[in-house]
This record gives C-alpha cells, sequence and structure tokens, in this order.
C-alpha cells in the first residue's frame, strides 16, 4: 500500500482511497480513517450511517456478529471487537467480557455481586454484566 | 469442591458434636453413642451438599444471592424435614419442635438477607461514586 500526502488549498482535511476495487480491506481501511474522527460506520436497515463514537453505550459480538448499541438504537457493523478494542480509547471504552465492550461514560452505577461480577446500570437502565476477570483491572482502572 | 465438601463437613460436625457433648453433659449421662454420631455425621454431610449445591453449582449461578439462599433454605428446611423424624430427633406430634425449627430458618434468612442488602448497597455507593469520579475526569480531558 502506497501512502502519500499532498497539499492544497481546501479548508477540510480530505482522505481519498484510490484502488482498484472496493474490497472488505478497503472498506476496513476506510472504518479505520473514519474512526480517527471519532465516527463509526453502521448498518442500519440496509442503509449505512455514521454515528459518533462518544453516544455508544456499548458494544457486543454474538455468534460472530458484531451489535453496537447507543442509547435507544441497535445498529451492526463490519468490525470484529478485538479490532475495535484496538481503535477505541481504553480509557472511555473497557473490554468488560470476551464479548463485549462498555463505554465507562455512559454507566450509572456499578453493583458489586456476591459471584465477585460487577452489573453495571448504564444511564439508559440498562443493565451489563463485567466477568470476574475482567472486573479486577475495572475496579483498579476507577480508583477502587 | 472437594476442599469445601471436607472443611464444611468437618466443621459443621465439630460444632454439632460440640453442642451435643453440653447438652448430654448437662442433662443426663454424658454418654455421646456412636449412632448418634453417625447421624450427625450423615446429617452435615447432605448439608454441606445441599449448600454446594445451592451456591456453587453452575446451573444456579445466574439466580443472584437471594435466590441461591431461598433455594439452599428451602432445601435444608426440606431434608431437615425429612431426617429429623427419621432418626427420632423430633418426636411426632409435637408441633413446638416443627415451629421451632421453622422460626430459625426464618429468622436467618433474614439475617443473611439484611446483611447482604447493607454491605451490598455500601459497597455500590462506594463504587458508584469512585465511577462518577472517574467520568468526571474523563470529561475534563475530554475538554
Amino acid at each position: 500500500m502506497k501512502i502519500e500526502i499532498e497539499k492544497d488549498e481546501i479548508n477540510e482535511l480530505t482522505v481519498r482511497i484510490i484502488c482498484k476495487e472496493i474490497d472488505e480491506n478497503v472498506k476496513t481501511l476506510k472504518n479505520y480513517i473514519s474512526l480517527y474522527e471519532n465516527n463509526i460506520l453502521v448498518k442500519r436497515k440496509d442503509e449505512f450511517v455514521r454515528i459518533g463514537i462518544n453516544d455508544v453505550y456499548y458494544i457486543e459480538s454474538v455468534d460472530g456478529r458484531s451489535f453496537l448499541y447507543s442509547e435507544k438504537e441497535v445498529y451492526e457493523i463490519d468490525y470484529r471487537l478485538f479490532e475495535l478494542e484496538e481503535q477505541l480509547n481504553k480509557k472511555d471504552f473497557y473490554r468488560s467480557s470476551k464479548s463485549q465492550i462498555i463505554n465507562i461514560n455512559h454507566m450509572k452505577s456499578i453493583k458489586p455481586e456476591l459471584n465477585r461480577t460487577l452489573t453495571v446500570t448504564m444511564k439508559n437502565n440498562e443493565k451489563l454484566s463485567i466477568s470476574r476477570r475482567c472486573s479486577i483491572g475495572f475496579k483498579r482502572m476507577i480508583g477502587i | 469442591m472437594f476442599k469445601i465438601l471436607r472443611n464444611g463437613t468437618t466443621n459443621m460436625f465439630t460444632w454439632l458434636v460440640s453442642l451435643i457433648a453440653i447438652y448430654k453433659f448437662i442433662f443426663s449421662n454424658g454418654e455421646i453413642p456412636v449412632v448418634l454420631l453417625l447421624q450427625v455425621f450423615i446429617f452435615s454431610f447432605l448439608c454441606v451438599c445441599i449448600f454446594l449445591f445451592a451456591f456453587k453449582k453452575n446451573f444456579t449461578k445466574d439466580i443472584g444471592f437471594t435466590g441461591r439462599l431461598t433455594l439452599f433454605m428451602f432445601l435444608i428446611l426440606l431434608w431437615e424435614s425429612c431426617w429429623f423424624p427419621l432418626v427420632g430427633w423430633f418426636i411426632k406430634g409435637k408441633l413446638v419442635q416443627w415451629l421451632i425449627l421453622i422460626l430459625v430458618v426464618i429468622v436467618l434468612y433474614t439475617i443473611s438477607i439484611m446483611i447482604y442488602s447493607i454491605l451490598s448497597k455500601k459497597q455500590e455507593k462506594i463504587m458508584s461514586r469512585k465511577l462518577l469520579e472517574y467520568q468526571a475526569e474523563r470529561t475534563l480531558e475530554h475538554g
């Protein structure tokens, strides 16, 4: 892959991908660049829309497919969970289990359970769970 | 699993035998029959098995502490109701014994739930406060 930087008089920073055909690699690259601007391309009823990363409540992987949850909506995304984990800010998003990444900024309360997992209530009152293994790192992260 | 079974049975058996020894010392000649020791051992062993079933088994892990405790208390009560008349610890027709047993279970159940609720709420408050502090820090960083 060749990377070129070109100076121009245009006001907005533009990234142009030149390719023979738009394959999966190109789509992934496009998504990576989109994430740089705190946006993510998501699929909703056969159409692609862009939503702000800060609006994401949590991301979940179900049967090999990834889903992104905002306050009220659910979107499907092309990323795998580990790809997203690498891209997202680790201070805002926490890998809460094998199949889930939670946005810490949208958490409302945390309740410790007897089996050493944590039950998190999100700002939209949805309840999520942080696994036993991940709860140790999470507690350390928020200073408990 | 084996460790809990071994330690639990040992603790419960020792505790019950101590109580029986005190009782026998005060109210009779102080002798404890071997049959009684065997009965106490079987009783203790099954009680610990019920505890393991309610609190350790994987299929009960999603029902939460209150659910597990309820299941545990229910099974213990069931086990005691079968075992006590069978070995003659409870005399048939004596209602007061059953009432005391039910009362003990209810009191223990209530105390356990209360302790759990108080500790859980306290922890929840501390954790949620820490979370808010963290979120405030992040908001400052975001500008």
